[in-house]
C-alpha cells in the first residue's frame, strides 16, 4: 500500500490497493480499445466514436461504478468492517471521499480510457475545445452525482437494516430509472432547444445558448458551474449521511440549505428569456410551473424518505422527551427529514397562496406555447393550488397510517404493509372507483376542488386522531 | 473501567436489555454469559458506542459513551463474532490499514503493526493473505485489528466459536498475555469451557437481565467459598453446631465428607479448621471446592427462573 497515501486517506489508499491490481489494469484498457476498434470497423466516424466513448463511460463508470460503490458497503456491513470503521478515527469526509472515489477508482480507471477516445474524436470531428472540455467535465460530474445518490442509499440501508441480519446491495438500480430519464430528457431538451435555437446540438458536447438565470445570460462555462450544483449535493448528502452513521450530532442545516438553495436554483430559471422575446412566456406561469416543479420534487422526497430513514418507536420517544422537557436543541437533532421536507412543501404552499392572492399572477397570459410543460401550468392555476393542497393532506394522512403500522409492526412487515396501502390508495381504489376516487388520492385532471379539499382534510384528521391514539400506547407509555 | 447503570434497549421489539447495572473492575477478564438471545451482543454493542441505548448510562474509564462515543472509541477495542477482516488483503496490510485508520502518524502505526503480530503470534503469516488463513488465525488477526491501537478495553464477542481445541487454547493464552498488560477484558460465549481457563469475573445475562456478578479473581477478596471436609469422625452434633454457626450454609454430609459454604467475612477457613480442631475432629481431607464456572452459571440459570 501506498505509504503517502495511507498517511492522507486510509481508505482511498485500501481501495486503491485492492482494486488496481496489476491484472485488472491491463485489461480494461484491453476491453475498452478492442470494443473501440470493433465499432470502428462498423462505423468509422468520429462522431459514432464520441457516441460509443459516451456510452462507454456510462456503462463503465456510472452504471457499474453505482454497483460497485453499493457493493462494497453492504459487503462491508456484512462482513463487520463497517463495525470498526465506525470506531475509527477516520472522520466522515474522510471516510466519505475513500469511498467515494476509491470503491468507484476501477471504473474511474476505465472511464480514463473511455474519456480518451471522446476527445481525441472530438477533436479529429472538429468539435470546439471548449465545448469539448466541457462535455467531458460534464461526464465526470454526472458519474460522481450518481455515485454519490448510489453511496446515500447504500448508507441509508444500513442505517435501517437490523444489525445482526445480513443486507443487499440490490437497491442502487433504483437509480437506473433517474438515469435513463436523465438520458431521455437530455435528449429531448437537445431537440427542444434546436428547434428553439435551430442549431447547437448538446450531445457533440456543445451546450445550450444564451440560458439565462436570473436574467444573467450564461455562457457555456457558467451553465456547467450552475449545473454542478445537484453534483455538489449529492457529495453534501453522502457527508451528512456518513455523519449520521458515525454518529455525529447533525441538525437540520444541511437539508434546510439544500431545499432553500434548490429553489433558488430552480426559480431562476423563471427569468429564462427564449430567443430573447419576453412576450413568449408569461413571467407568473414560468415561477408557478417551477415553484410547483420544486414543491412537487420535496413532496416526492418526503416519501421515499419515509422509506429510507428508520421509524423507530425510541426515536419518537426521545423526540417526545426533548419536546417535554422544552430541550429544542436536542430536538433540532432529532427531527426526521421527512418530516422537515413535508412541513416545507406546506409552508411552500402556503407562501405560493399568499403571493397568488397579492400578486397579478391571476391574470395568467393566454399563450400559444410548444413546451407543453410551461403551458400545463397556465391553464388553471386555482385547480393546481386546490390540488397541490389537497396532495399535501393526504401525504399527512398517509404518513400517519405509514407511522401507525411501524409502530404496532415488526419491521420488515410494516415496510411491505404501508407500500401496500399506498399502492391501495393510490392506484387500486381510484381504478376501481373512478368517480370517487377524490376520496383516496389526489388527480390534477378532474374533480370539484371544494370536495377534494374537504375530503383530503377530513381524512388526514381522523388519520391524525388514530395516530394519537397509538402514540399514547407505544410512544408515550414508559418500558 | 466499566460502570453500566440501569442500561434499557430495545431490539427488533423485545426489550434485549432490561435496566441492566454492573460494573466490571479495572484489570479483570470478565466473561459475559447467558443463552442465546439474552442480550449479550446487544450490549457488548452498547459498551462500544456502536449502538446507542434507549435509557440508562455507560461509563469507560470515567468517559460517557452514549454523549461521547468518539472519545470511548479511542479506549475501546472491539470484535464482532465474525472478525471483520478484508480476505483480499494481507495480513500485514489488513493491520497497517487498521493502524492507520486508528494513528494518524504512520510510523507509529508501523510500529504498532509490529507489536500486534508480536504479541498475537501472526509473525510467520503476516504477509499471506487473509482469506488463505484458517478460522483460529483468523481470529487472531482480528483481535490484532482490535488492540491495534492498544485499548484499555477490549471487547471480544464470541471470539472462540468454531475454533478447535489447539485454537482454543492458544486464545486463553492470548487472554492472559493481553491481560498481564494491562488491558481489561470483556468477553462473551455461551460456551462456558472455554473461558474457564481465563476469566476473572463472571457476568450472566438471562433476559436482558443481569442475574450474578460474581468474581473468580482472588481468594482473598472472594466473599463466599465452597468447602470439602473428610473426616471419620463427623457427628450429628458437628453438624448441628454448622449449621447454626452464622457464616456457615448449605451444610451436608455424604458419607464421611461434609459440604459447606463459607462467608469468609463471618466464619473464614481458619475459623472453620479452629472450629474442627475443637470439636477433635481430626480432617484427612480438608479443601476448598474450586467453582465450576459451568455448574455456577447453571445454578444461577435455575436460580432465576424459579425465582420468576
Amino acid at each position: 500500500m501506498n505509504r503517502q497515501l495511507l498517511s492522507i486517506n486510509p481508505e482511498l489508499a485500501r481501495n486503491i490497493h485492492v482494486e488496481m491490481s496489476l491484472q485488472r489494469r491491463l485489461i480494461m484498457p484491453l476491453v475498452i480499445f478492442l470494443l473501440a476498434g470493433l465499432m470502428r470497423t462498423y462505423d468509422d466516424s468520429s462522431f459514432s466514436m464520441m457516441r460509443f466513448a459516451m456510452q462507454a463511460f456510462n456503462l463503465v463508470t456510472i452504471i457499474w461504478g453505482c454497483k460497485n460503490i453499493s457493493d462494497a458497503l453492504s459487503e462491508e456491513y456484512n462482513i463487520g468492517t463497517w463495525d470498526w470503521q465506525r470506531m475509527s478515527t477516520l472522520g466522515p469526509w474522510k471516510l466519505t471521499i475513500g469511498k467515494l472515489f476509491g470503491s468507484t477508482i476501477y471504473n474511474w480507471y476505465g472511464g480514463f480510457f473511455c474519456i480518451l477516445i471522446y476527445f481525441f474524436s472530438a477533436l479529429s470531428d472538429r468539435t470546439e475545445l471548449l465545448a469539448v472540455i466541457i462535455g467531458i467535465f460534464t461526464m465526470i460530474k454526472s458519474a460522481v452525482m450518481y455515485h454519490a445518490l448510489a453511496m446515500m442509499i447504500a448508507l441509508m440501508i444500513i442505517r435501517n437494516a437490523n444489525e445482526r441480519s445480513k443486507i443487499k446491495s440490490i437497491a442502487w438500480i433504483l437509480l437506473l430509472p433517474l438515469f435513463a430519464l436523465e438520458q431521455a430528457g437530455t435528449a429531448m431538451m437537445n431537440l427542444g432547444m434546436q428547434f428553439i435555437q435551430d442549431g447547437g446540438i448538446n450531445f457533440r458536447g456543445n451546450p445550450l445558448r444564451n440560458f439565462s438565470w436570473y436574467g444573467l445570460e450564461l455562457g457555456q462555462v457558467s451553465f456547467f458551474i450552475l449545473n454542478l450544483f445537484f453534483t455538489v449535493w449529492a457529495v453534501a448528502g453522502v457527508y451528512r449521511s456518513m455523519r449520521v452513521e458515525l454518529q455525529y450530532k447533525n441538525g437540520l442545516k444541511w437539508w434546510i440549505a439544500f431545499m432553500i438553495s434548490t429553489i433558488i436554483y430552480l426559480i431562476g430559471f423563471s427569468f429564462m428569456r427564449f430567443r430573447g422575446d419576453e412576450s413568449y412566456y408569461n413571467f407568473h406561469d414560468r415561477f408557478f410551473a417551477l415553484y410547483a416543479l420544486c414543491s412537487f420534487n420535496f413532496f416526492v422526497m418526503s416519501y421515499i424518505l419515509i422509506y429510507f430513514e428508520p421509524i423507530k418507536v425510541i426515536d419518537f420517544r426521545r423526540m417526545g422527551d426533548s419536546i417535554r422537557s422544552k430541550n429544542f436543541k436536542r430536538l433540532y437533532t432529532q427531527l426526521p427529514l421527512w418530516l422537515v421536507t413535508i412541513t416545507g412543501v406546506l409552508l411552500l404552499a402556503l407562501l405560493y397562496l399568499v403571493y397568488y392572492c397579492f400578486s397579478d399572477a391571476q391574470t395568467s397570459q393566454e399563450v400559444d406555447s410548444d413546451i407543453s410543460f410551461y403551458r400545463a401550468f397556465t391553464m388553471n392555476k386555482e385547480t393546481m393550488l386546490t390540488n397541490g393542497f389537497a396532495l399535501i393532506f393526504f401525504a399527512l394522512r398517509d404518513f400517519s397510517i405509514i407511522l401507525c403500522i411501524h409502530f404496532t409492526t415488526m419491521r420488515k412487515r410494516a415496510n411491505f404493509s404501508t407500500i401496500l396501502y399506498l399502492v391501495f390508495m393510490h392506484l387500486v381504489l381510484p381504478l376501481l372507483f373512478k368517480d370517487i376516487s377524490y376520496l383516496f388520492t389526489t388527480q390534477f385532471y378532474s374533480r370539484p376542488d371544494s370536495i377534494l379539499i374537504v375530503t383530503s382534510i377530513i381524512e388526514a384528521a381522523v388519520a391524525v386522531f388514530i395516530l394519537s391514539l397509538v402514540w399514547r400506547e407505544k410512544v408515550t407509555r414508559k418500558i | 473501567m466499566i460502570q453500566v447503570s440501569n442500561l434499557t434497549h430495545e431490539f427488533n421489539d423485545k426489550l434485549a436489555l432490561d435496566d441492566v447495572s454492573f460494573s466490571i473492575a479495572t484489570g479483570s477478564i470478565t466473561a459475559l454469559v447467558g443463552p442465546n438471545g439474552a442480550g449479550k451482543t446487544t450490549l457488548m454493542r452498547c459498551i462500544s458506542a456502536l449502538q446507542t441505548p434507549m435509557e440508562g448510562t455507560i461509563l469507560v474509564d470515567g468517559i460517557d459513551v452514549v454523549e461521547n462515543p468518539h472519545d470511548a472509541h479511542l479506549l475501546i477495542g472491539y470484535l464482532s463474532d465474525n472478525f471483520g477482516l478484508y480476505d483480499s488483503m494481507t495480513v500485514e496490510d489488513s493491520l497497517l490499514y487498521t493502524a492507520c485508520s486508528r494513528i494518524s502518524d504512520v510510523d507509529l502505526a508501523e510500529k504498532n503493526v509490529q507489536e500486534a503480530i508480536a504479541l498475537c503470534g501472526l509473525s510467520d503469516f503476516y504477509e499471506k493473505e487473509v482469506s488463505s488463513l484458517s478460522r483460529g488465525m483468523r481470529q487472531r488477526v482480528g483481535i490484532a485489528q482490535a488492540i491495534i491501537h492498544q485499548p484499555k478495553l477490549l471487547i471480544l464477542d464470541e471470539p472462540a466459536s468454531g475454533l478447535d481445541p489447539e485454537a482454543r487454547h492458544d486464545l486463553s493464552k492470548l487472554m492472559k498475555r493481553l491481560n498481564l498488560g494491562g488491558m481489561t477484558i470483556l468477553v462473551s460465549s455461551h460456551i462456558l469451557s472455554e473461558l474457564e481457563d481465563y476469566s476473572t469475573d463472571m457476568l450472566i445475562l438471562q433476559n436482558g437481565k443481569i442475574i450474578d456478578n460474581r468474581s473468580y479473581s482472588s481468594t482473598a477478596t472472594k466473599k463466599f467459598t465452597h468447602m470439602q471436609v473428610t473426616a471419620d469422625n463427623l457427628s450429628e452434633f458437628v453438624i448441628h453446631q454448622l449449621q447454626l454457626t452464622k457464616g456457615a450454609s448449605e451444610v451436608r454430609v455424604e458419607h464421611n465428607t461434609l459440604f459447606l459454604k463459607l462467608d469468609e467475612e463471618l466464619f473464614s477457613r481458619k475459623d472453620l479448621m479452629e472450629f474442627l480442631v475443637k470439636h477433635s475432629i481430626l480432617p484427612i481431607d480438608f479443601k476448598e471446592i474450586k467453582q465450576n464456572m459451568q455448574d455456577e452459571y447453571l445454578k444461577s440459570l435455575k436460580e432465576n427462573r424459579n425465582h420468576e
